[in-house]
């Protein structure tokens, strides 16, 4: 199911155009929205919330119409924005309790939710201190829990993890992948920094320059066809004819790196690797699984050698 | 087991939305509220209302019989009774005219601005209300103020003389003269209309309170100032309306003036803007600050 849906999305800040044509399909789970800085995604995200006027296209947030239907979108989403907000004079427990009142929940219900979210953020002592005393972290945090005080369907996350410390930066990445994982909730992580998105995201989708680059998932960068890079140690023509002879063949040798490409059978591992080694008195110095790794089709794509399919 | 360990839960309550613009304006006025910025204006207001009261006390018992004497004739004790209400009402609004116009700067300026400098429009926005609802929510936090410091007091002055009538005429003398009412609740509307508007205007500009605090006051006093030299110079033609109807905290009082009898050389009711004008001017600025407020609120295009 396609939890977003984006059609020929395009908006203008004056002459600048900040998203041109833009298509894609958002899925269930979590949805990296990557790209760099200036590529249009807190654009992207402001718009299929209605929260920017002027764009052009179509766009459905689950299922329905982001035009004609903001309110009730706004009913199922969180948004954390990636700007530093925050209420202003009040206590973190006030203001997402205030937050969840004008999003529908009875006072009592969004006093016990804001209680509940703080504490699942990790703010639970700093409920009743003022929002302008937190630190940067602490405000993270902060906009994460007013974003899930309601209990949203979908979630979207504007660069969350800015001005975190590693700690912290692990923390919020395990608490967003169990909340789809175990509570069923979508996730658009937009980010400009691979490694997070890699961590959390079950498929990526690329903008760059206002332009949809591509959308994959990120199961697709593992080495499905069991290709490995060996590099040897010793006579390499020794090993590959050992190799040949244990049926392991489309071995494809670089001579300037000094290792070779091969494809394992379904029957055998990287165990069978070291022993057919030890048969052709060579030392294997690296064993590695052959595939693209996010770093390397997001340059492939921002460079745009080639297209992903949509 | 603490709240934490029970780990993320959903939420399975019903959602009852309340009017989102009535949550706004709360949270708004609460805030303001417990600040002490207000508690010290507030004290003024109690003040000058105290002063004001006794003033009304003293006129209309005391002074009944001191002017009876001089006189050397019965006096007409109702007459008395509402010429003293409407000099202490005009003396009142025209003190509390200027305290109004601190307090509106004070409550005004940062109704927008300090939700644009903190970053909170998108977390407003995001949530199930229309742009409408947030302008509504905060152009009523001001009107809900003064509630309490201009339109209640004026009733109570109205009430406590009729109060202070002879047994049995309370009612008589309430009934009889429910144009003064009548006139509390008019300052109230034009001076709540005029500074919401205007306070919303200055305030859904600038993302600095200070900055819309210090032009507002510059507006106000600085029109007070120009009135002032307008009514001084007699200057005549659209100048001199113009610069007549520039005083803003003078202009709210024109119910007291127009229904307040001479004294000694009179009021120059000519000098004074005609109450059509304020009313006019007030609809213009409500309707200008909202426009803005609402424009502003439409989109987080510049803060974001």
């Amino acid at each position: 199911m396609a939890v977003v849906q984006v059609e020929h999305l395009t908006k203008s800040y004056g002459s600048v155009l900040a998203l041109s044509d833009v298509t894609f399909q958002v899925g269930e789970g979590v949805t990296g929205l990557l790209g760099p800085n200036g590529a249009g995604k807190s654009t992207l995200l402001l718009c299929v919330l209605g929260l920017l006027p002027g764009w052009r296209g179509e766009v459905q947030v689950l299922g329905l119409d982001a035009r004609r239907k903001r309110r009730e979108i706004r009913r199922h989403v969180g948004y954390m924005p990636e700007m530093d907000s925050r209420l202003p004079g009040t206590t973190a427990v006030k203001a997402v309790r205030y937050l969840g009142r004008l999003t529908g929940l009875p006072y009592n219900q969004a006093l016990r939710r804001a209680h509940e979210v703080l504490w699942h953020v990790g703010l639970g002592e700093a409920v009743y201190r003022n929002l302008e005393e937190f630190s940067a972290g602490m405000r993270q945090r902060f906009k994460l829990a007013q974003a899930l005080v309601h209990d949203p369907q979908l979630l979207f996350l504007d660069e969350p993890l800015g001005g975190m410390d590693p700690a912290g930066r692990d923390e919020l990445l395990d608490l967003v992948r169990d909340l789809a994982s175990n509570h069923g909730k979508h996730v658009v992580w937009s980010s400009h920094i691979l490694p997070e998105v890699q961590k959390v995201a079950d498929e990526v989708v690329i903008l760059e320059q206002g332009a949809f680059r591509g959308r994959f998932a990120l199961d697709e960068l593992k080495p499905a066809d069991h290709r490995y890079r060996v590099t040897v140690d010793g006579n390499v023509d020794a090993f590959v004819r050992v190799l040949g002879e244990a049926g392991i063949d489309g071995v494809e040798p670089d001579p300037v790196l000094g290792s070779l490409d091969l494809t394992l059978p379904d029957a055998r591992d990287t165990h069978d690797l070291f022993r057919l080694a030890r048969l052709a008195e060579v030392r294997l110095r690296r064993v590695a699984p052959v595939g693209e790794d996010l770093e390397d089709v997001f340059h492939r794509l921002v460079r745009g050698d080639r297209e992903v399919a949509p | 087991m603490t709240v934490h360990a029970r780990g993320y839960r959903a939420y399975t309550g019903a959602f009852h939305a309340p009017p989102a613009a009535l949550a706004i304006a709360r949270e708004a006025a609460g805030r303001i509220w417990k600040s002490v910025a207000f508690k010290r204006i507030s004290v003024l207001f109690l003040l000058w209302f105290a002063v004001c009261a006794v003033m009304l006390y003293v006129s209309v018992g005391m002074g009944q019989n001191l002017f009876g004497r001089l006189a050397r004739q019965a006096v007409d004790s109702d007459q008395y009774f509402v010429l003293m209400l409407n000099w202490v009402l005009r003396i009142f609004y025209t003190g509390l005219s200027y305290l109004t116009a601190l307090l509106a700067i004070f409550v005004g300026s940062g109704l927008i601005a300090d939700d644009l400098q903190a970053g909170a429009l998108p977390l407003y926005l995001v949530r199930p209300l229309r742009a409408w609802d947030y302008v509504v929510g905060k152009a009523l936090v001001l009107p809900v103020m003064l509630l309490g410091v201009s339109l209640l007091p004026g009733l109570f002055l109205y009430l406590i003389t009729g109060l202070w009538r002879p047994p049995g005429e309370t009612w008589s003398f309430l009934g009889a003269h429910l144009d003064i009412p009548l006139r509390v609740l008019e300052y109230y509307l034009v001076t709540a209309a005029l500074y919401t508007g205007l306070l919303l205007f200055f305030s859904s500009r600038s993302a600095r309170r200070t900055a819309v605090a210090i032009t507002a006051g510059v507006v106000i006093f600085g029109g007070a100032l120009l009135q002032g030299i307008g009514m001084g110079q007699r200057v005549r033609g659209p100048l001199g309306d113009a610069m007549r109807l520039a005083g803003l905290p003078h202009d709210t009082t024109f119910p007291f003036i127009r229904a307040t009898p001479a004294f000694g050389r009179g009021i120059r009711r000519a000098l004074y803007p005609e109450p059509e004008s304020v009313w006019i001017l007030a609809a213009v600025l409500l309707a200008l600050g909202l426009l803005f407020a609402w424009r502003r609120a439409r989109s987080v295009e510049v803060t974001s």
